[in-house]
C-alpha cells in the first residue's frame, strides 16, 4: 500500500506516531548515553581510588624491593571481581610484581613496560596507571585493569529496558490512536458538510 | 722454559686473586648500597618526636660508630635527599662520643663486645639504633639488618622503639620480622 492511498485519518495517525516515536527514541538515547558516560567516569574514579590505596600499601614493599609482600598486597584485589590484572612496575618501568585472578597469566595486552600515568580505554577493558610514592618520592607505578563488567552489565540492562519500553509504549500509543481515530471521519470535508447542514437547520 | 712457565702460573694466580677480591668488593659494595638505601627508607617510615629536631629543617643526623662498612656509599646515597624537609648529615663517631646527638645510630660490627653499652647510652632517647651484629634486636637494639639468602632482611624490636619514643609505620613492620621484648625481658616474635 502506498502512502498516497492512505486516508487522511491514517496519515495523521502515522505522522503523530512517527513524531512521538522519534522524540521518545532521541530523549531515551540521550539519557542512556549521559548515564553510561557518567557511570564510566564513576568507574574510572573508583579504580583510581583503589590504585591509590593499593599504591599506598605497596609503597614500602616497593622501596625495600620486597616482591612477596608486594604480590600479597596486590592479592587483596581478589575481592574486586572486575579487576583482571594488577601490576607493579619499578621506577624505570619494568614489572616488579603482578596479580592475576586465579593465578592465570597476565593478559597479553598488559604492558611489560610503562612510562606515563593516567588511564586508557581498550576493547573490553580500561587501565589506570598510578604513581606509587613513599614520602613524596616515586618508588614505582601501579597498573590496575578492570574488565568493565559493571559497565557492560548496566549497558545490556539498559538496552533491554529501552527496547521493551519503546515497543510497549509504541503498542499502547497505536492502540489509543486507533480508538481515537474511530471517532474521526475518514474525510474531514464530509464532517464539515454535515456541520454546515446542522447549522442551516438551526437557522 | 720452566722459569717462564712458573712466571705465567704466578701471573695467572695473581690475576685470579685480584678478580676474586674485586668481585668480593663489588658484592660488598652492592650489599652496602642496598643497606644505605634501607637506612634512607627507614628514615621515611619512622616518626621522631617533634622535640628531636630544633627546627623544621634541622638535619637528620646519622651517626656511624665502630667499623664503617659503608665507606663513601652512604654519603652518595643520601646526598641531596630530604625526609619531611630534613636533610641528612652523616657523622663517623668515636665510641666515646655523645651518641644521643644522633637520630639514627649505626653500630658497626667492631662494637660487638660493647653492644650493651651503646644500647644503654641511647636508651630512652629518640635514637633509631641499627646494627648488623647478630642478636642486636634481642639485646634491646631497634633494627637488626641481616643477609638471608642473598637478600637484606631486618628485624624490628617494637618495644625498644616505643621506649625511644619512635613511631614506626605499620607499613615498615609488615616487611620486618617483629620482635617484642617486654620490660621483664621475655622475648616474643
Amino acid at each position: 500500500m502506498k502512502l498516497q492511498d492512505l486516508s487522511i485519518k491514517r496519515k495523521l495517525m502515522l505522522i503523530t506516531m512517527l513524531t512521538s516515536s522519534v522524540a521518545l527514541l532521541l530523549s531515551s538515547a540521550s539519557f542512556l548515553t549521559y548515564d553510561l558516560i557518567s557511570f564510566r567516569h564513576l568507574l574510572t574514579q573508583d579504580l583510581e581510588t583503589q590504585a591509590q590505596i593499593i599504591g599506598y600499601n605497596s609503597a614500602a614493599a616497593m622501596a625495600f624491593k620486597d616482591e612477596p609482600v608486594a604480590t600479597a598486597t596486590l592479592s587483596a584485589l581478589k575481592a574486586k571481581e572486575d579487576i583482571v590484572a594488577a601490576v607493579l612496575y619499578t621506577p624505570d618501568g619494568k614489572i616488579f610484581a603482578q596479580y592475576v585472578p586465579g593465578g592465570k597469566a597476565a593478559p597479553a595486552t598488559v604492558p611489560t613496560q610503562v612510562s606515563r600515568t593516567g588511564y586508557r580505554f581498550g576493547t573490553g577493558y580500561f587501565d589506570v596507571l598510578h604513581d606509587v610514592t613513599l614520602n613524596g618520592e616515586r618508588v614505582g607505578s601501579l597498573l590496575l585493569r578492570s574488565d568493565m563488567r559493571e559497565w557492560s552489565f548496566r549497558a545490556k540492562r539498559y538496552a533491554v529496558i529501552f527496547f521493551v519500553f519503546v515497543f510497549a509504549s509504541g503498542f499502547f500509543a497505536l492502540l489509543l490512536l486507533e480508538t481515537a481515530a474511530d471517532d474521526l471521519p475518514a474525510n474531514p470535508a464530509t464532517r464539515r458538510h454535515d456541520t454546515d447542514g446542522v447549522g442551516q437547520q438551526k437557522l | 722454559m720452566t722459569v717462564r712457565r712458573l712466571i705465567i702460573l704466578m701471573l695467572m694466580m695473581m690475576l685470579g686473586q685480584a678478580s676474586r677480591a674485586w668481585s668480593q668488593d663489588a658484592e660488598a659494595s652492592s650489599e652496602y648500597l642496598i643497606k644505605a638505601g634501607y637506612i634512607y627508607n627507614f628514615a621515611k617510615l619512622v616518626e621522631w618526636p617533634t622535640t628531636a629536631f630544633a627546627q623544621s629543617d634541622s638535619p637528620i643526623v646519622i651517626g656511624i660508630v665502630g667499623t664503617d662498612p659503608f665507606g663513601p656509599i652512604i654519603d652518595k646515597v643520601l646526598e641531596g635527599k630530604k625526609v619531611n624537609g630534613h636533610p641528612f648529615v652523616i657523622k663517623r663517631l668515636k665510641p666515646t662520643a655523645d651518641l644521643k646527638e644522633c637520630h639514627i645510630l649505626f653500630i658497626g660490627s667492631s662494637m660487638e663486645s660493647h653492644i650493651g653499652d651503646a644500647i644503654r647510652l641511647t636508651r630512652g632517647t629518640p635514637v633509631l639504633t641499627i646494627s648488623e651484629i647478630p642478636g642486636f634486636a634481642d639485646h634491646g637494639g631497634i633494627i637488626h639488618l641481616s643477609l638471608e639468602q642473598n637478600k637484606v632482611r631486618f628485624e624490628v624490636n617494637v618495644d625498644a622503639a616505643k621506649e625511644a619514643d619512635l613511631n614506626i609505620s605499620s607499613r615498615l613492620l609488615v616487611l620486618a620480622k617483629v620482635i617484642q621484648q617486654p620490660s621483664d625481658g621475655r622475648k616474643t616474635e
